[in-house]
């Protein structure tokens, strides 16, 4: 069900976003830097790496590291099912474009994001960082945190080093 | 985006047909105007003809339109509508000349010289037009000499009816055959040449006054940038001028730089154009001529003077794209062979002996694509006679070089990165490793001292050797040196492969090289370390008093590796083979307790060091106790370990894929690969895996 | 992918000769540490000799030898002709049309 969050003909440059659940909260992607959705299949570990990172997996050749991104929002670890999903993203980052996995509850609908309708990240102490919220949108009875992508990944992946990519700009990050 | 890609076809257009030309030209020369030959005849027509059709393509309509009527001439002559005369015969070499002045305005974006061209264009419609009759008509030329290209008859032979004196373009008379002949003019600059005020920039372009000139020139002798001596000139060069201007002009070119260059001039005949030594396979822009040393046998380019043999050039990255697919093609078909081991069924053995049929086929492929990025090695041994002599001489020592083994090819990649770790090792021997005339012969040996370069393959890989008949590596010395410099113990005790192994510690080497050129240290650790990145590996074999042997094995291509699958727990390693010693399982006799050194094992009389990959890389093992798994012995760094796994799976290619690109790089790992059933397994990089290993034993 | 070197701004060639060469080279030694691909801009050549294109020569090989590119944003009409006068075009990685 694609719900058209558009207000009139003024309204601003739609972009669609791909909406995903993890635990109890919805997310939203920017469905263009999605370049795949697929199983859970078991990773290849790789030594060291930080918790969230949970190995690498062969997609189409190349070599995916997959992320957990419960950790990322202090979630609990859940179990990997048949229905866990892993969304592979692309990434910009300083040396270029990356791909990434990340490993969610569920997909849901692509839904279209009306500028004019985004509200600002609340400023809750709580949480560890929220330079990664794009913003807020209420769709249907939901509130959609839409996501940075870029500075998302960088904060986990954070801990590799050269991995890190460059904190995108407001107007690039397009997430 | 189109028009940069029309750009670099420009390029390739530009050069293939000035190599047409040159081919075009010796044809020319060769043909013997009383009984041409038919088939020559038929070649000039054809690089015509490939011409025109490049320059419409490219919308250069000039070159087309001059090119379709000289091809129109020779149409009527290769099909002996016209017979060849002397006189066209010089009209033709004249084309060429203008054709290749047209095109090199073309290329530079500078005006072309149209009023030649237009004349030269009218004289072969006339040609046509009167079906072969004819002297030269009285054209009139004007306009000034295309920059570079001074018409050839003018200075030479002011006499000769029909030709207008002064600085225009020429029609060349009947009767007195002006021949076309040229000069192979070799160029070195000798160090003081440029602080001088010389510079091959303005002789070559006095040079290229006298007629069409080709430049090639020679990179081996310049060092790495920051050891260049900015002052001085390491290039050489080779030229060919094709004039007929004599050689005293020649001469007058160099007048200047006299007594600060080498130069030869050799007279060609008119009737040999010899070609530019080059490379006979895939060229991909790489001036790298061979040159002939009287001490080697050098591969003599199969483009010798009217051998046609074709090549085309290709980008590299077009390789690179090709040897990418195919090794995708590996993965798929192991994965194929996978499911079929696995099926049952009616036509499952139908389909299994297919696949095996689709592994050679697939086997096969890859050997020929790998082969086309492959060159032989002499490109980098070619430096080597000149650089063994100077070094020599300057020594004051005597020296035989020799090189055998040339031929074998190896991948581009691999030959470009290993110059310098050569370059390094041959200069050991012949600074430490080979001694002075006199002391050879206070110690019986013939006063000239020989270093033997040799490569061939074994096995899956090639091995590099250079072996001297010197002092050989004197181990006591060493192991002061190394005892001094705290490297290693005073009461410890090494084994002869040991010592000589510590020449490749890094801080060693420094205090040896006093004359070596100074600039970045090239130390022994940095020609192990280069052989390293190039996945091979390095050994000596040295007698004090007869000599030393370097022996590097590097493996043919980058992009594949062989490697024993291991596994540890639920996951698969690769290791790669050129770090495996051997295999075995310890029994727990074996097995000692070291304090300071953990765990450690008997091993041809050393004492190795056990690795526990599990521990490493945090992975649950199937087998803890050392006897419930295997061993494989293995080196890197310069050390040798026991890698301690649950077992040993398959030996098989693997295609080396990276984990920089989307994720980093690991400690310990190399690379990763695909497994047959779709997984990922790491690829170990042993080096790195023993230098984790020693930061964890010692935390 | 390109990467363009962290030192972002291009190397600018002026008419450079024997006087200013060693300098020069020090200039190149620096971006030879960099990383990444080596942007130049020679549109301000105007005259240019021997000991300069050879050090733009090792340069090039060097930058080659550490998969390293060299991208001629720029490039006079008179560095193009005295680098095929030397026969250096493919040393430099000059293409026929300005890039």
């Amino acid at each position: 069900m694609t719900t058209n969050a558009t207000a009139g003909p003024d309204a601003a440059v739609s972009q669609q976003v791909l909406t995903f659940v993890l635990g109890s909260e919805t997310y939203g992607v920017d469905i263009l830097r999605v370049q795949e959705i697929r199983g859970w299949s078991s990773v290849t570990k790789i030594p060291h790496a930080p918790p969230h990172v949970l190995g690498v997996l062969n997609l189409r050749g190349s070599i995916v590291p997959i992320v957990d991104m419960r950790m990322q929002f202090n979630l609990e670890r859940a179990e990997y099912t048949a229905v866990t999903v892993i969304i592979v993203l692309s990434v910009q980052s300083r040396t270029g474009r990356r791909d990434f996995g990340v490993v969610v509850d569920g997909v849901s609908d692509v839904v279209n994001v009306n500028a004019a309708e985004v509200k600002p990240a609340p400023d809750l102490a709580s949480r560890a960082a929220t330079e990664h919220i794009r913003g807020l949108m209420p769709v249907a009875e939901r509130m959609v945190v839409l996501l940075d992508i870029d500075r998302l990944i960088g904060h986990e992946m954070g801990a590799l080093g050269d991995a890190l990519p460059e904190p995108a700009s407001p107007a690039q990050s397009a997430a | 985006m189109a028009e940069l890609d029309l750009a670099q076809f420009h390029d390739t257009f530009f050069e293939e047909s000035f190599e047409a030309l040159d081919s075009m030209e010796a044809a020319l020369l060769k043909l013997d105007v009383g009984a041409p030959n038919p088939e020559g005849v038929n070649t000039i027509f054809r690089v015509a003809h490939s011409i025109k059709g490049g320059a419409g393509m490219f919308g250069f309509t000039d070159v087309a339109s001059f090119t379709h009527t000289l091809e129109t001439l020779l149409d009527e002559l290769r099909s002996a509508r016209m017979q060849v005369t002397t006189y066209i015969a010089d009209q033709l070499l004249l084309s060429v000349d203008v054709l290749r002045a047209m095109m090199r305005s073309v290329q530079r974006k500078e005006p072309v010289d149209m009023q030649r061209v237009a004349d030269l264009q009218f004289d072969l419609e006339a040609i046509v037009a009167k079906k072969g009759g004819g002297s030269a008509p009285a054209a009139a030329p004007q306009g000034a000499a295309i920059p570079g290209v001074v018409p050839e008859a003018s200075s030479a032979n002011p006499g000769v009816v029909g030709v207008a004196v002064g600085a225009g373009p020429v029609a060349v008379a009947v009767a007195a055959t002006v021949r076309r002949g040229g000069w192979e003019i070799g160029f070195r600059a000798l160090p003081e040449l440029l602080l001088r005020g010389n510079d091959p920039l303005a002789i070559f372009s006095s040079l290229a006054e006298l007629g069409s000139l080709q430049v090639t020139v020679n990179m081996d002798a310049l060092p790495r940038l920051r050891e260049i001596d900015a002052e001085r000139c390491y290039l050489t060069w080779r030229l060919q001028l094709t004039s007929n201007c004599s050689r005293e002009q020649i001469d007058a070119a160099f007048d200047w730089a006299a007594g600060d260059c080498e130069v030869t001039v050799v007279q060609r005949s008119a009737d040999v154009v010899p070609k530019a030594v080059a490379p006979a396979v895939v060229v991909v822009a790489e001036p790298a001529p061979v040159r002939p040393s009287t001490a080697t046998q050098v591969q003599e380019a199969p483009k010798a003077a009217g051998a046609e043999h074709s090549s085309i050039r290709v980008s590299i990255e077009k390789i690179d794209e090709l040897i990418n697919t195919v090794g995708e093609l590996v993965i798929t078909q192991a994965m194929l062979s996978e499911v079929g081991r696995k099926l049952e069924g009616p036509f499952a053995e139908q389909f299994r002996s297919g696949l095996s049929q689709l592994e050679r086929n697939m086997r096969e492929l890859q050997e020929s694509v790998m082969r086309v990025r492959m060159l032989p090695i002499s490109f980098t041994f070619s430096r080597f006679p000149r650089m063994v002599r100077d070094l020599a001489q300057r020594l004051g020592k005597q020296i035989e070089l020799k090189m055998t083994g040339e031929q074998t090819e190896l991948d581009k990649t691999v030959l470009e990165k290993i110059g310098d770790p050569l370059v390094h090792l041959v200069r050991n021997s012949v600074d430490h490793g080979i001694e002075s005339p006199q002391a050879r012969i206070a110690a019986g040996k013939s006063p000239v001292g020989t270093v033997h370069l040799d490569a061939c393959h074994r096995g899956g890989s090639i091995a590099v050797e250079i072996r001297d008949d010197g002092g050989g590596l004197d181990k006591s010395r060493i192991l002061a040196k190394a005892r001094s410099r705290g490297l290693v113990g005073a009461n410890d005790v090494l084994t002869d492969d040991q010592i000589h192994e510590l020449i490749f510690l890094p801080g060693f080497s420094t205090a040896e090289k006093t004359t070596d050129v100074s600039g970045r240290g090239v130390g022994m650790d940095v020609v192990r370390r280069n052989v390293k990145e190039l996945g091979g590996k390095i050994e000596i074999a040295s007698e004090l008093g007869k000599g030393s042997r370097f022996i590097i094995t590097l493996p043919l291509t980058l992009a594949i590796v062989d490697g024993q699958s291991v596994s540890v727990g639920t996951e698969t390693y690769i290791v790669p083979l050129t770090s495996i010693i051997e295999s075995l399982q310890l029994q727990p006799h074996n097995v000692s307790r070291l304090s300071g050194r953990g765990e450690v094992f008997s091993f041809r009389g050393d004492y190795l060091p056990i690795v526990r990959l599990h521990e490493v890389f945090g992975v649950k093992p199937r087998a803890h106790a050392l006897h419930d798994g295997l061993i494989v012995v293995a080196e890197g760094d310069g050390r040798r370990i026991g890698l301690f796994v649950d077992e040993l799976l398959g030996q098989q290619q693997v295609v080396i894929k990276s984990m920089e690109t989307n994720y980093g790089p690991i400690d310990g790992v190399a690379g990763a690969t695909i497994l047959g059933d779709g997984s990922v397994a790491l690829i170990l990089d042993l080096t790195g895996l023993i230098r984790v290993a020693a930061t964890r034993a010692a935390a | 992918m390109t990467e363009v070197s962290s030192n972002s701004a291009p190397l600018r060639l002026g008419s450079t000769s024997l006087r200013d060469v060693t300098a020069f080279q020090a200039e190149l030694a620096e971006r030879l540490d960099d990383s990444g691909t080596v942007q130049i801009d020679a549109s301000g050549v105007e005259r240019i000799d021997t000991a300069t294109l050879q050090l733009l020569a090792a340069f090039v090989r060097d930058l080659r030898g550490d998969a390293r590119l060299v991208e001629w944003v720029e490039c006079s009409a008179a560095l193009r002709r005295a680098a095929r006068a030397l026969g250096l075009t493919s040393a430099l990685d000059l293409t026929a049309e300005p890039g």
